[in-house]
């Protein structure tokens, strides 16, 4: 089916959920958008559409229609890459369109950029980096909660704006099961052309890439190992961890990083990346507030630390006192024989 | 061409490495009260003044400081001219306490309209209180000038504005024409320590108040953060102390204590 946006029709109760793209591949955050928003419509009586941005994209289109009601295909040459200027404008013309009651994008790099500016050309109100989201419906409203003060406060902030707009931290909602039926696939054509872009690409520089907000076991250093022996200790136990969890990281807090032990974007807290393993294990990690606010929605923490007082102790699930050094080659022994 | 012009959007915030314990949460009020820790200025917001700094050094010019508030702290902005801002300009008005990101870039591009002549502003990509990460792009949008965010760093090239911005695998080089907004990422570098005769030197330099009405915004139009509830985390995880007669054995003991609870 085909529209174009001259064609309104009568407004319809809809979430909009952003298609998340790697390359070409559908980003994971995608398919917890997806739940997230369906969270919503079955309680708001809603519709459930996704929406994909991109260039030759219909293979993406017929497999995210497994997942939703409804599919917004916008296939545009100029969309190949991410573009802000373009991307904002072609959002808001489908939003002006459809008129959506929310729309739930990922808190990625890209969306940190676009969804304040689609808010603003909205005249509605954004909510970044919730980790939960539901629906007043007494009034309506979208419910948004979200990790403030570093962490140590939860604010949940009320939308009372149309479209209601989040970004929505990966990996703190599970994945959306696939259905037995299929969604409409709706061909959106939005007119837009180059000179929309007030940026232009120089050139795209592609370099050594950490995955931690996808790791399912991350092993971080913090300043009691912030050392090269300490590091390759690390390593070791991170390799050993292979063994169970197929996606395994370094993470460090910021005296690794200032040691120029690590590269900046293995980086975990407030600063730098926002986590959600299954299994985290600090080293020598004090658990300063700065940090404990990238790793909050954890499964299972693990703290090794010499010293007992170490505030990290009181956010840890196992707890072990003594220096890493004797710690960790049993440890990881262990972990060698068992698997 | 003339002198570059570049506004520095910097943000007075309680210091985000306070132990949690200096956070204090007023659910009944929806507040948190630092206690016992410093203000400071975001720590973000300082790497785009070093931003604008690393500009001015290679290429000349001006920098403008520029806070909102409803009260800020003279010790704590002073130190950007310290650090080499020529000028500093606090917007202080009890109608700026508590605004929403929308209305703070009102008040925020009111107030750069009202400098007349820039070429860069520079914010944070984001503030280590609220954690919003919108303002510097709803300024771009009010002034309808072409935004960078994410940069790691900042140059000139030709009359135009060169920035490296990050993304997920890497970084892409953008470019841009002037007048531009830049929001900044830590990669840029930390504030450069100010000399002792820099500090001295920042006594003399200007520091201009201004209120609502110098900025000509209606307080009606400005919206607060609405906020329906607020709470401290549950950080009550129950640690499991792993004990043991040696550092070796507590080692071995918590594979298999893993392994019973079936994390591994």
């Amino acid at each position: 089916m085909n529209r174009r946006d001259s064609e309104r029709e009568p407004m319809q109760k809809r979430i909009l959920s952003l298609v998340e793209k790697e390359g070409r591949e559908i980003a994971p955050v995608t398919f917890e958008l997806l739940q997230a928003g369906r969270k919503l419509a079955d309680k708001g009586g809603e519709s459930l559409c996704a929406v994909v941005l991109g260039h030759e994209v219909s293979d993406i289109s017929k497999e995210i229609a497994s997942f939703s009601d409804e599919v917004y295909c916008l296939d545009n040459t100029l969309l190949a890459t991410f573009q802000v200027d373009i991307y904002v404008a072609v959002l808001a013309n489908l939003c002006l369109n459809l008129g959506p009651n929310t729309v739930l994008m990922g808190h990625t790099l890209d969306n940190l950029d676009l969804a304040p500016r689609l808010a603003y050309r909205m005249e509605t109100q954004l909510v970044t980096d919730c980790i939960d989201v539901d629906i007043d419906l007494e009034t309506g409203h979208l419910l948004c909660t979200k990790p403030v003060y570093g962490g140590n406060a939860i604010a949940i902030f009320e939308i009372d704006k149309k479209p209601q707009m989040v970004t929505l931290r990966p990996k703190v909602m599970e994945a959306i099961q696939r259905r037995a039926t299929t969604g409409e696939i709706i061909n959106f054509e939005s007119s837009i052309d180059a000179t929309l872009a007030k940026t232009e690409s120089i050139e795209i520089i592609t370099g050594e890439t950490v995955s931690l907000d996808r790791a399912n076991a991350i092993v971080t250093g913090g300043r009691g190992a912030a050392s090269i022996e300490g590091i390759k200790e690390l390593e070791g136990l991170a390799a050993a961890l292979k063994r169970y969890f197929d996606k395994v990281e370094l993470g460090a807090t910021r005296p690794v990083i200032d040691a120029n032990l690590l590269p900046s974007y293995h980086q975990i807290g407030l600063t730098g990346e926002k986590v959600n393993p299954e299994l985290y294990i600090a080293v020598g990690v004090s658990g300063a507030s700065q940090h404990i606010a990238g790793i909050t929605g954890t499964k299972k923490i693990v703290a090794i630390n010499k010293n007992p007082q170490a505030p990290i102790f009181n956010i840890a699930d196992y707890g072990v006192v003594g220096q890493y050094q004797d710690v960790l080659p049993a440890f990881i022994k262990k972990l060698e024989e068992f698997s | 061409m003339s002198e570059l012009v570049m506004v520095v959007c910097l943000k007075q915030v309680p210091d985000p490495e306070g132990p949690a314990s200096a956070f204090q949460v007023d659910s009944e009020a929806k507040k948190v009260t630092p206690v016992g820790i410093p203000p400071l200025i975001n720590p973000f917001d300082e790497n785009a003044l070093e931003a604008a700094l690393q500009l001015k050094n290679s290429f000349g010019g001006r920098i403008i400081a520029v806070s909102m508030g409803a009260k800020l702290s003279r010790p704590v902005l002073t130190k950007a001219l310290a650090a080499g801002a020529d000028e500093l300009i606090l917007l202080e008005d009890e109608h700026f306490a508590d605004l929403n990101s929308l209305s703070t870039a009102h008040v925020l591009a009111n107030a750069i309209k009202r400098i007349g002549k820039y070429e860069l502003i520079f914010t944070g990509r984001q503030a280590s209180d609220w954690d919003f990460g919108q303002t510097g792009l709803i300024i771009t949008e009010i002034l309808q000038i072409p935004g960078i965010s994410l940069a790691q760093k900042v140059k000139m090239e030709e009359g135009n504005v060169i920035v490296e911005k990050l993304n997920r695998n890497g970084y892409e080089v953008v470019k841009a024409s002037l007048p531009a907004l830049i929001t900044v990422s830590s990669e840029v570098g930390d504030l450069r320590m100010a000399s002792v005769q820099a500090i001295m030197a920042a006594r003399k330099k200007p520091i201009t108040v201004w209120g609502i009405s110098d900025i000509e915004i209606d307080p009606d139009t400005l919206e607060r953060r609405k906020i329906h509830s607020l709470f401290a985390p549950s950080r009550g995880r129950n640690c499991n102390l792993i004990e043991g007669q040696s550092s070796s054995e507590k080692g071995e003991k918590l594979a298999s204590r893993l392994r019973d609870d079936k994390v591994i």
